[in-house]
């Protein structure tokens, strides 16, 4: 039985919207323009919708269960065994999504930042970071949700007007232009930049006010959709689809040919590059504090600082696996639905079906 | 606590492994511009495609390019001396765009740094080679760090002799066409395009407009020329400024220019002050027919000191001259773009991918040819409100 | 380390005399008066320079020895005869010899197991000035003094309310400082009153010789550069802390007050914030948050700039930058550590020289050194803009010890960008907010109201909106009685 609660529904929400916001904003729209040209948008109000209907589905396991953590819901209803296999795989899930982003961030900020600096190094700085901050509590990690998330928008949103100012919005049509197959590939390779939606098993038996759910997860999904469709619009009305399905990452080739008239700065993109530091960071963070924790209660120890040490390793090690950027994206875009099926569609459908049939046999019990 | 202080000191051990990226700023040799002629052995690029593969010593690739790059003298800048400097310049002959950084870098006291890079000139002659230009293009776009926005010209003859060149109003090329190119809110005979542009043109089917430049040794001047058409990334003609102005006109992107007709022995200048344009396209059978709408506003400058304009019959008169004088010549520089160079600089393609899909999935494969046979409609309807401060 | 009194008082006045003289003695400014009220024996112990003497001299003793015989029995004479208004009786040695210490008067009876201690505390105290650091442009020019009375009274005038409470208590075994401690009952949180208090029980150190050493017995975190307690020396300050919700903490011989808890946003407000007009403060406000950013971020990014990142300004300034660095000997590294260390020498002299040398030593370190360094070709002109920038908004911020922490942090951020550029500041950055997040005043996140948002916190944190719209007290406080304004 879980009453307490720290996270307000202003922490909520910016936790949700910040732990899913990671690296995916870089590729998504060039994956989205190879598979469906110009309605990359559609497909993301797509994303959003399905979303929507896994808000649903982890309300009502995480209701019927008492708000309980995460862990013990699976413990209770798929039994000790069971239960600790699915907290491994989605354990596992959430390892390879932040190492393979990791991979993609350290990629990105080697090509336009630091040209020369090893990807090891980039690695440990910021996972040593990262672990400074999960070393605290829960508390600490949604009150630095908290404050992330004005420092990443504000300048973004600044800075996607001005690249709304340049751009040929026509750009967009013709809608509805590739069959149907494609639309269900454009998804599945979007669940990238959708995964961290797990976050909210983590957040949710913590929220202070669980009637705030509602409204808080479905404006943080709302927000989290508007600005990838925002993204992807703007990425097609400044350079066409062709273009943006040639490049590995398009947003920032946008950010690049935005020109402030009467400009101070031109180089934008290595100042957004220093910003989107801090949505790698977060989405790092968040998944990393909720596979500690896990793992935590899986082998039964102590405390997060020391499952975080068998945590980190394993992050090093997948992160510098791929030998080449084609791997990685092979990883992202092969691997990835996959986990992202199995955990956040396959698994809570299973333990929805589950505590059903336990109620009914409760009822019948009783009757 | 004892956590702690183990982070502390990983991090602080990591920090002191050393910094790779770091170069001073005085250290760096900023290139403003590059130049890119056909090398000594472009001749032999026949010879390329026997090399395999998994050939070693690749000393035996050809150098089919000849780059020069210029950078300001920095010695020349500061505080009291000014802003802008008299360029140095390094000339190369390469097999491709990275081995001429390299080579240079190797001749330089400072690092050759691209990023920055404001003018790139290619020579016509390199033009006449596709598949060298397709490599330039392709090294630009792969690159994360340059500046998507430089300007891109196309040059009469070798791009050395230009960027050598020592320009009466600036102290480099560089500064010079940067001005220029700014300028072409001004005036319409000169139509800007930066890389970024390019590459987007070049990418959906290999044709693209650049603008021209042309040295006249004799007088010892630079001058914008028009623009060289581009076509499957090869250079396939030219348009002189006036025939630029025209296109620029019936692209709707004309924001300042002027136009002149003759009304009884006077000249009249129209100056252009905004543009509006609106593509219709009407599909028949495999081909289709394009009405082009252009409004142009504007103020008439010059005509004839004893002339009243003040009447409004005496206006009309005027708009309806250039109305018919300007919808002849757009339709023929519209045509002309059409029948002669097969190339579509006004975005009738993009009009017809994007509203009507369907009609461009029929005739997306034969688009030459339906280009070719289509008709061109332009009509322009001239307004001018303003006639300065006389009648 | 405590002291060994003898805690009974004698009935008999020699008894106690001639104890408190072998206790007391080798001090040659205790005075030991003895006299008779009619028939009994009286001892009067003060200390020479700490005492009214008109008021024992007028007041206790002519009326104890003249009028010693209207009395009856010894009990009577502390209602009937003791003409002074402040005694005191106490049956505890040790108490009285702790006052007769602070300046107050004791005296000792034939047939009374208890003494009286008359407030007769009186010396030359500096007199109400203008506060040294906190100066404002509208508002009141007074500051603490030194003496705790006197400063209690300054808050007193503000707050004329019953449920304003003070109390008093001594710290230090030695000093016996008294600290008191002020709050007004129903609008205070109670839960700090109550850590506040846990904390004060545990101090066990001989001296408490200024508010900074209670500030650091119990603050929260010892292991950072940020104050987590306010401290002030306006009155004005405190009255508005109190109002808010906080408590305030005075302790003699310090002209500082103490203001607990304190989160982030406290340290950047100044009184005149309130005084002027919504329009101006705000600007004010922003002016402010602007400079601290600068502040910090100035020198490391011209590091990151120029050494790893040039792309990022225009081709123009890069220019200039790599011209006024020609000839220049060291990295720019180098050279900001170099103009970072003369700067904090600087500073730290002109603190300490004597007032007559100190302005001058400003002109001739700033300016003089300054240009001699560009014109020897150590350091380049550039560099010399972004220092003195530097340091003109380091002390924007209007608490002293929060601008000492921006210069820690702005180190950190120099040698981490010399290291890996823009991503070594972003990491530095992140580092600073986390260290920041996990810090807690009191229980107080230091962050609020950044965390655990509550959109009213907003009207007094970047900008000042209007009076009308301060209806609420702070909420981050979780005050007692929420409603300031109707």
């Amino acid at each position: 039985m879980n009453n307490s609660g720290f996270i307000g529904k202003y922490g909520f929400f910016s936790s949700i919207v910040v732990a899913i916001i990671g690296v995916g904003i870089f590729s998504l729209p060039g994956e989205l323009a190879k598979s469906v040209g110009n309605d990359g948008w559609l497909v993301s109000i797509l994303d959003g919708l399905i979303c929507l209907l896994l808000l649903y589905i982890i309300y009502k396991i995480m209701s019927k269960n008492n708000y309980d953590t995460f862990y013990n819901i699976l413990i209770r209803n798929f039994g000790k065994v069971i239960g600790k296999i699915v907290a491994f795989i989605f354990s596992i899930y959430l390892i390879i999504s932040i190492s393979t982003g990791m991979r993609v961030f350290s990629e990105v900020l080697k090509m336009y930042l630091l040209e020369k600096t090893p990807t090891e190094f980039i690695t440990l700085t910021m996972i040593l970071c990262g672990y400074y901050l999960i070393r605290g509590s829960l508390t600490n990690l949604v009150r630095f949700n908290e404050v992330a998330f004005w420092i990443m928008f504000i300048p973004i949103f600044i800075v996607l007007i001005f690249a709304a100012y340049d751009a040929d919005f026509s750009n967009v049509f013709p809608i509805l232009n590739s069959s149907p197959v494609n639309y269900f590939q454009a998804i599945s390779l979007s669940s990238f930049s959708f995964g961290g939606i797990g976050i909210i098993f983590l957040m949710l038996p913590a929220l202070k006010n669980k009637s705030d759910y509602k409204k808080s997860a479905i404006m943080a999904v709302t927000f989290i959709t508007i600005f990838y469709v925002v993204i992807n619009v703007l990425c097609i009305a400044s350079s066409s689809s062709p273009q943006v399905g040639k490049l590995l990452w398009p947003t920032i080739a946008m950010v690049k040919s935005i020109s402030i008239p009467g400009g101070f700065i031109e180089g934008l993109e290595g100042s957004v590059m220093a910003l989107w530091v801090i949505f790698y960071f977060t989405f790092f963070t968040n998944g990393l504090y909720f596979s500690s924790d896990l793992i935590k209660d899986i082998f039964g120890l102590e405390d997060i600082k020391i499952s975080s040490y068998l945590v980190i390793p394993f992050i090093y090690l997948i992160a510098l696996l791929p030998r080449d950027i084609g791997e990685l994206y092979g990883i992202i875009e092969g691997v990835f639905p996959i986990l992202f099926f199995t955990c956040l569609i396959f698994f809570p459908l299973i333990l929805l079906l589950i505590i059903k049939l336990k109620k009914k046999v409760a009822a019948t019990d009783e009757a | 606590m004892k956590h702690k202080k183990l982070l502390i000191l990983i991090f602080m051990s990591l920090l002191l492994t050393g910094c790779w990226d770091k170069l001073e700023i005085d250290q760096r040799s900023f290139i403003s511009t590059i130049g890119i002629d056909p090398g000594k052995e472009i001749d032999k690029l026949k010879d390329l495609k026997k090399i395999k593969p998994g050939d070693p010593f690749e000393e035996r690739a050809i150098d089919e390019l000849s780059v020069t790059f210029g950078f300001p003298d920095i010695s020349q800048l500061g505080q009291q001396k000014g802003n802008s400097a008299e360029d140095k310049y390094i000339t190369t002959q390469a097999y491709s765009i990275e081995d001429s950084i390299t080579k240079s870098t190797a001749m330089s006291s400072k690092s050759i740094f691209i990023a920055d890079c404001q003018l790139l000139l290619l020579s016509s002659d390199i033009l006449q080679y596709p598949q060298v230009v397709k490599q330039i293009l392709d090294y630009f776009q792969r690159q994360p760090r340059v500046n998507k926005n430089m300007y891109i010209l196309a040059v009469d003859g070798n791009t050395e002799d230009y960027i050598k060149f020592k320009p009466y109003m600036e102290k480099n090329i560089q500064d010079y066409i940067s001005g220029v190119m700014e300028n072409s809110e001004r005036t319409a005979t000169v139509l800007p395009v930066t890389l970024n542009e390019l590459l987007i043109l070049l990418n959906e089917n290999g044709n693209a407009i650049i603008p021209r430049l042309t040295l006249d040794k004799d007088r010892n001047e630079i001058k914008l020329n028009g623009i060289a058409i581009i076509k499957k990334f090869a250079l396939v003609g030219y348009l002189t400024p006036i025939e630029t102005s025209d296109l620029e006109i019936v692209r709707g992107k004309v924001k300042s220019g002027k136009k002149v007709i003759y009304l009884e022995g006077n000249p009249v200048d129209f100056v252009i002050e905004g543009t509006k344009r609106k593509m219709n396209i009407v599909e028949k059978d495999q081909n289709f027919i394009v009405n082009i709408d252009l409004k142009l506003e504007g103020e008439i400058r010059a005509i004839s000191l004893e002339k009243n304009l003040g009447q409004i019959s005496k206006l009309k008169e005027v708009d309806d001259a250039f109305n018919n004088a300007l919808s002849i010549e757009c339709t023929k520089i519209a045509t002309m773009m059409q029948k002669n160079f097969g190339v579509d600089a006004i975005e009738i393609r993009e009009n017809i991918e994007k509203y009507h899909p369907a009609f461009w999935k029929k005739i997306s494969k034969d688009w030459e040819e339906v280009y070719k046979n289509s008709v061109i409609n332009v009509n322009v309807d001239v307004k001018a409100r303003r006639i300065g401060v006389t009648q | 380390m405590k002291e060994n009194i003898n805690d009974n008082i004698s009935d008999e006045a020699q008894i106690n005399l001639d104890y408190l003289k072998e206790l007391l003695k080798d001090n040659s400014d205790i005075i030991f008066r003895e006299f008779y009220i009619s028939n009994w024996k009286g001892v009067l112990i003060y200390i020479d320079g700490m005492t009214d003497k008109i008021l024992l001299d007028d007041y206790v003793l002519e009326t104890l020895m003249v009028m010693g015989d209207k009395v009856d029995k010894v009990t009577d004479i502390k209602e009937r005869l003791l003409t002074v208004t402040d005694v005191k009786e106490f049956s505890s040695m040790a108490d009285g010899v702790k006052y007769a210490l602070s300046g107050d008067c004791i005296i000792f009876i034939d047939g009374l197991k208890v003494c009286y201690v008359l407030g007769t505390r009186t010396w030359n105290a500096r007199g109400v000035t203008e506060p040294s650091s906190e100066t404002v442009v509208r508002g009141a020019r007074e500051s603490f003094t030194e003496t705790i009375r006197f400063n209690t009274v300054l808050v007193r005038r503000k707050i004329r309310d019953t449920r304003f409470k003070l109390e008093l208590k001594s710290y230090g075994i030695r000093s016996k400082t008294d600290v008191a401690i002020m709050y007004i009952d129903d609008i205070v949180n109670k839960e700090v009153l109550k850590e506040l208090r846990a904390r004060l029980e545990k101090v066990n150190i001989d001296a408490i010789l200024d508010s900074g050493y209670i500030e650091q017995i119990i603050e929260d975190n010892k292991w950072t550069p940020f104050p987590q307690i306010q401290s002030t020396e306006r009155p004005d300050v405190v009255a508005a802390g109190l109002y808010e919700g906080r408590i305030a903490i005075l302790v003699d011989n310090s002209p500082f007050a103490l203001i607990v808890p304190a989160a982030l946003p406290v340290f950047f407000q100044s009184p005149d914030d309130y005084y002027q007009r919504w329009f101006t403060s705000s600007i004010v406000r922003i002016i402010r948050f602007t400079a601290i950013l600068l502040s910090l971020l100035l020198p490391s990014l011209y590091i990151a700039i120029s050494s790893f990142h040039t792309e990022i300004i225009p081709i123009k300034l890069a220019y200039s930058i790599a011209a006024s660095r020609v000839g220049v000997p060291f990295p720019a590294f180098v050279e900001t550590l170099i103009m970072e260390l003369s700067l904090a020498f600087l500073l730290e002299a002109v603190v300490r020289l004597p007032r007559p040398i100190g302005s001058t030593i400003g002109i001739v370190g700033g300016l003089i050194i300054g240009q001699a360094a560009v014109s020897a070709g150590i350091v380049s002109p550039i560099m010399i803009i972004i220092v003195s920038i530097t340091a003109i908004t380091n002390f924007v911020v209007p608490n002293y010890e929060v601008s000492s922490a921006l210069r820690v942090i702005r180190i950190l951020l120099i040698i981490l960008s010399s290291i890996i550029g823009l991503y070594g500041i972003m990491l530095g950055g992140i580092i600073v907010l986390i260290h920041l997040i996990k810090l807690e005043s009191f229980g107080i996140p230091y962050l609020s109201p950044l965390v655990n948002p509550d959109i009213s916190d907003f009207k007094d944190l970047f900008i000042r909106m209007p009076m009308c719209f301060f209806k609420k007290r702070p909420v981050y406080l979780k005050t007692g009685d929420k409603i300031r304004q109707k």
